[in-house]
């Protein structure tokens, strides 16, 4: 588990640790199952393509999740996040390697809360974006 | 386009649709919880050791903001089925969740009552290169039993017609 990074170590402008992660048939099925998925988009691939994708799309509910993993694995368990804007610009697809990546934005206290605003993104191998975030973290 | 409908007449049968979506009422049991956090190689005992998390000062295990939109994905997929279900296929050919605005206002747990609300705030019609959509807001809500919002997801989806 993540050593705490104290609100003080840390720089605006400063890289946030990526994450990388592999949407493998088996993590993708065993998610589908558990959020008891009813979209085909997301398990049938006759179906996604016949919609114009060249694969199983990965739900973005699903993507989403990695985005609060990479602060925590970050900065520790000592953070939650207060809100979270995420677009959708490209889908990930079944078995792609997707690295999710982030800096900070801004360093402040409000309320006498300790807070950060990150910027969040997550490409797939080709380097393209395909999500956008914006979030902002408060220390517990 | 969309056969036989015009597209006001669209936006009514998704508003009407939306109306039907019934609040769910639930808890995030431990086990769905673990099963989530080995998904995403959440590795945090907090989340699923009860003896960890009160060593870390919570009474019941917290539930860890990833598991969010999955926490909302039953009244979520209720708009696929009593929302929309009748203008698949016919009138509408694909859903694409393209953007969420969240808004976390307290910490959510295991084995704790929730009931989550499905409501539309905005309906638009769009036309452009990648195809023409509907495009419909939803503001889906957690509050607690004792009526605390707890967070919010407000979700927009892309209806492609």
């Amino acid at each position: 588990m993540t050593e705490k990074i104290s609100f003080d170590q840390i720089n605006e402008q400063g890289e946030i640790t990526p994450l990388v992660i592999n949407f493998s048939t088996i993590r993708n099925k065993q998610y589908c199952r558990l959020d008891r998925e009813i979209n085909p988009i997301h398990f049938n691939v006759d179906f996604a393509r016949k919609l114009g994708y060249r694969d199983i799309v990965i739900a973005g509910i699903f993507t989403y999740s990695f985005f609060p993993k990479m602060l925590t694995d970050y900065l520790g368990p000592q953070i939650s996040i207060e809100k979270m804007d995420i677009r959708f610009i490209e889908p990930a697809y079944l078995n792609e390697t997707i690295t999710y990546k982030g800096k900070v934005v801004k360093k402040f206290i409000e309320d006498n809360v300790q807070k950060i605003e990150c910027e969040g993104w997550s490409e797939n191998p080709a380097g393209e974006r395909l999500t956008a975030a914006r979030i902002t973290v408060q220390f517990k | 386009m969309a056969q036989d409908l015009t597209i006001p007449e669209l936006k009514e049968k998704i508003k009407e649709g939306v109306s039907r979506i019934a609040p769910i009422r639930s808890q995030i049991r431990p086990k769905t919880l673990k099963k989530f956090c080995d998904i995403i190689e959440e590795s945090n005992p907090i989340y699923f050791d009860p003896q960890a998390a009160q060593a870390a000062g919570y009474e019941k295990i917290p539930v860890p903001e990833s598991y969010f939109l999955t926490f909302l994905a039953p009244i979520s997929q209720q708009f696929f089925t009593t929302g929309v279900g009748r203008l698949l296929k016919t009138y509408i050919k694909g859903i694409i969740h393209s953007y969420s605005e969240i808004k976390f206002f307290k910490q959510l747990f295991c084995e704790t009552m929730y009931t989550q609300t499905f409501e539309m705030s905005e309906i638009t019609h769009k036309k452009g290169k990648m195809g023409e959509y509907i495009v419909a807001t939803f503001p889906l809500k957690v509050v607690d039993d004792k009526e605390n919002l707890v967070a919010i997801d407000t979700h927009v989806f892309f209806l492609r017609i």
